[in-house]
């Protein structure tokens, strides 16, 4: 695995204004694993991944739910067929990922602790047990 | 028969093992088809779990994200297993798929439940997410059960089938064939003449070829023990014959009886010895005259009871009026009976009755010895002790003499006369014994009247003084009898023989050829003497004995020429006892020797105090029979003499004619010695015993002293007076003095005188007197008696 980054550092998060409040470990799954993206409270989520071979992205589903980066794509190939549900939109870069948070309120995405600004507020830090 | 046993033995050989097999076998099936049935349908479960394994993952994502597209998809693929009737797969919420099996509408008799199971969340093993449910096909399940039943039980029958023919055809080659093989050799075999049994070919090593050598064995030791039974039987004759054999020629008499003395069986020699031709198996041994039955009976019973063997001799009393003794030797055979051997002993029984009569038996006369007399009479006080009878006992008096004179032989028929003799003057049932030597006991039984006693007493002592004559030789012997009664005299034999004793010893003391009956006053006599020798023996020691002197005197001169030392016994109590009472007792008790020797002294020393005074006096001392030779050896006088310094001639040696008697070798040594020695010899009471001239030449003596008897019986016309005349020629003849003894008066003096003889003593010059009073009493006599002086009896 190359530049890792500690668990720790990513923490899942959206616009600061966003309807969506603090989530738990369960709703994390949810939203990303594609079971709802509508939150019990009628809050639309859209979950932003980041790229599939990033470092990020293979922290964030190692912490969460420790499965590789491989495993979850082929979970994502399962459902493809019926077409049922989408994964999350893939953003290539941090920095676009952090755009997208920025300019979509109902995009919930996971980022770096350090990359994180008075834009953006955390629904659920990783490296909390 | 035989067929049909192998048969049915094969049949149900077969039987058993099909039927077994086939009950066996139909468990066996019924078991394995409850448990193929359970097993198939396990595993129909087991494959559909294992369907929904593969499917799991599939599902969990649909159920997940609940898409019902992805959950159809998978149901699909499910019923592409024949087994699933309907999948139905849901979400907490809704149904997201649901297809049933098109066609699989024919019901089934099993239902199966449904296989259920949750579906977890992929991210979550924790979170339910949904569940899937498939029904399986029951029909399906059925006939897969079915199938693989049928096929089971159908190996099963196979295998079962196999085995049932295998079994038989093994039991049948192996088992059945063999052992009627067997059973058809055994059925011709001869075993008597040695044939085997063969074992089945091909079965020698195994059980079958064991069983047969077993076969053979047994066969080998039945056939040898027959043999073996066959030659004892054989042998048993034999023995029973040779027993028969020994039975029927023994010597011995051998019979088998009962307790009760029924004899079983009996030899001939049997009925030999006991002469009875007629005994029958049914007589008893008890019918024959025993002497002593009770005895015999009680022999048989301690031997039955006992159950020894035992042997002794019986008496039979024959027809033929003779008896036989007979020893019986029973051996007790079991069964309360006796086998016994008897054999005819009658010969040795009576040399043992003579021997023993020849030990009771005087073999000289014929009559009992003392152990019989006494054996015979000790048993009759004991058997009657209340029968009396008179004991006697007589004694002969110069049997010795005899017998010393005409030789033993001469005696020993002289006694067989006096047996005979003594018969003669008894009844029938007396009896006589000799007791030993010249004494004989007579019985008479039932006497105890004193005058009957004194009539055959009487008559045995005046029997047996008759004289006898054997060879044409004369003898006579005197005989003494004493005589005592049972009970009066005596209650045991030993008293009585003592008694008797007495009594005779009283009528011997009485002077011979009489009898006497005992009385106490026999017993008070020995007392007395007994008391009287006890005296005696310290008589010596007290100075109680004395000698007396009396003068001899030359009757032609009246001079005192010497004296007879006479003894005197002062007894404390008694007094002055006479020679006559104590002489004869000195000599039975030995005490004479002493008494001898002390005279000797005395007489020696007195010779010496009176020569020492002058008078030259022979003094003579009597000597015993008792004491020739030894107790008065001719040495012991020589000393006594040189030890009074007195010649040997002062001393004269008296002894009576009886002396002479008897070892009559030893006394003339003894005379010839003293006489050689220079001392005189006198013969004293000459004429009252065996006088004989033969004697006076044998005999070395220089004087003969002519008893007091012949000189006071002496008068003109007597015979003693011719007598006493004899004697002093012979003696003269034979240049021998005499002196007379026993010269009272003056008469007699005179007529001795006449006749020539030299010396005399006497009253007529003088009693004995003490030794101090005899030189006065010598004085008197020179006064009285010198010639010329008137004679004067002084006497007493």
């Amino acid at each position: 695995m190359a530049p890792t980054l500690g668990a720790a550092e990513l923490v899942v998060a959206v616009r600061s204004d966003s309807e969506i409040g603090t989530l738990s470990k369960k709703e994390v799954v949810d939203i990303f694993l594609g079971r709802f993206r509508q939150l019990p409270g009628g809050q639309q989520a859209e979950p932003l991944d980041q790229a599939t071979q990033s470092p990020e992205r293979q922290a964030f589903y190692s912490a969460l739910i420790n499965k590789t980066s491989a495993e979850i794509n082929a979970y994502w190939a399962r459902l493809l067929f019926s077409g049922r549900v989408t994964p999350p939109r893939v953003m290539n870069t941090p920095e676009k990922m952090l755009e997208e948070l920025i300019n979509n309120p109902r995009a919930i995405g996971y980022v770096d602790k350090a990359r994180l600004d008075r834009r953006l507020r955390v629904v659920f830090d990783i490296s909390t047990p | 028969m035989k067929s049909l046993w192998q048969s049915s033995l094969l049949f149900r050989t077969v039987g058993s093992i099909v039927a077994i097999t086939l009950f066996v076998g139909g468990l066996i099936v019924l078991t394995l088809a409850v448990i193929v049935a359970h097993e198939t349908e396990r595993d129909s479960y087991q494959r559909l779990g294992e369907l929904l394994d593969t499917v799991e993952s599939t599902v969990r994502i649909a159920c997940f994200v609940g898409d019902a597209e992805l959950a159809k998809e998978v149901a699909q693929g499910l019923l592409k297993s024949r087994e699933v009737k309907t999948v139905t797969i849901s979400t907490d919420n809704d149904e997201l798929a649901r297809l049933v099996r098109e066609g699989s509408t024919h019901a089934s008799t099993l239902s199966a439940a449904p296989l259920e199971r949750q579906v977890f969340s992929p991210f979550d093993n924790t979170l339910t997410v949904g569940r899937i449910v498939l029904q399986p096909d029951e029909a399906v399940i059925e006939s897969r059960v079915f199938l693989a039943t049928f096929h089971m039980a159908a190996q099963m029958g196979l295998i079962i089938l196999a085995l049932a023919v295998a079994l038989t055809a093994t039991v049948l080659r192996l088992v059945v064939r063999p052992i009627s093989t067997l059973s058809r050799r055994l059925g011709s075999l001869d075993a008597t003449s040695g044939e085997r049994l063969l074992a089945p070919a091909s079965h020698e090593h195994n059980v079958l070829g064991s069983l047969t050598e077993d076969i053979n064995m047994l066969s080998a030791r039945l056939v040898s023990t027959i043999k073996l039974e066959k030659k004892l039987r054989e042998r048993h004759e034999i023995d029973e014959l040779k027993y028969r054999s020994i039975f029927d020629n023994a010597e011995s008499g051998i019979f088998v009886a009962d307790r009760k003395g029924c004899l079983e069986s009996f030899n001939p020699s049997f009925l030999r010895l006991t002469e009875t031709g007629k005994a029958g198996p049914e007589s008893s041994l008890f019918d024959l005259d025993w002497t002593d039955k009770p005895r015999l009976i009680k022999f048989i019973e301690d031997c039955i009871q006992q159950g020894i063997a035992v042997s002794s001799d019986f008496e039979l009393k024959l027809g033929s009026g003779n008896v036989r003794w007979l020893n019986l030797s029973l051996t007790p055979i079991g069964g309360e009976s006796i086998q016994c051997i008897a054999s005819d002993v009658t010969d040795r029984r009576s040399s043992e009755a003579e021997a023993l009569r020849m030990a009771v038996t005087d073999t000289l006369t014929g009559l009992d010895n003392r152990q019989g007399f006494e054996n015979r009479w000790n048993k009759q006080l004991q058997v009657h002790p209340d029968r009396p009878f008179a004991l006697l006992i007589a004694n002969l008096e110069g049997f010795k003499q005899i017998n010393d004179a005409l030789g033993i032989p001469f005696g020993d028929r002289l006694l067989s006369l006096i047996g005979t003799r003594i018969a003669s003057c008894l009844k029938a049932e007396d009896s006589v014994a000799r007791l030993g030597g010249d004494e004989f006991a007579i019985v008479l039984p039932g006497i105890t009247e004193e005058s009957t006693i004194e009539k055959v007493g009487q008559r045995i002592v005046s029997k047996l003084c008759e004289s006898f004559l054997i060879d044409g030789q004369d003898a006579t012997v005197g005989a003494s009898v004493g005589a005592a009664r049972f009970p009066l005299d005596g209650d045991t034999l030993p008293a009585l023989m003592r008694n008797a004793e007495l009594a005779l010893a009283q009528a011997r003391a009485n002077g011979g050829r009489t009898w006497r009956l005992f009385d106490q006053s026999m017993i008070q006599a020995i007392e007395h003497r007994h008391q009287l020798a006890s005296d005696l023996r310290q008589a010596a020691e007290r100075g109680e004995l004395r000698l007396f002197y009396q003068p001899i005197v030359d009757l032609a001169s009246h001079e005192v020429i010497g004296a007879e030392a006479l003894i005197r016994w002062m007894h404390p109590v008694h007094g002055l006892v006479p020679p006559d009472s104590f002489i004869p007792l000195a000599e039975e008790t030995g005490m004479i020797e002493g008494i001898g020797v002390w005279c000797l002294h005395t007489a020696c020393r007195q010779i010496a105090l009176w020569k020492a005074s002058g008078k030259s006096l022979r003094v003579t001392i009597n000597v015993s029979a008792r004491q020739i030779p030894d107790a008065f050896p001719p040495h012991l006088i020589a000393d006594v003499c040189a030890e009074n310094r007195i010649a040997p001639g002062q001393l004269g040696l008296e002894i009576t004619e009886s002396t002479l008697i008897g070892e009559s070798a030893r006394v003339r040594e003894w005379l010839e010695k003293v006489r050689d020695l220079g001392f005189l010899t006198y013969l004293d009471d000459f004429g009252t015993g065996y006088s004989s001239l033969s004697y006076l030449k044998r005999f070395p003596i220089d004087t003969i002293k002519i008893d007091k008897a012949f000189i006071r019986d002496m008068n003109e016309a007597s015979n003693d007076r011719v007598m006493v005349e004899a004697v002093i020629m012979m003696a003269e003849s034979l240049s021998l003095k005499v002196v007379a003894e026993g010269i009272e008066n003056a008469g007699q003096l005179e007529i001795l005188k006449r006749m020539g003889c030299k010396y005399g003593q006497g009253f007529h010059f003088s009693r004995p007197v003490p030794a101090e009073q005899f030189l006065d009493r010598v004085e008197q006599i020179d006064q009285q008696f010198k010639p010329g002086s008137p004679e004067l009896c002084l006497a007493s």
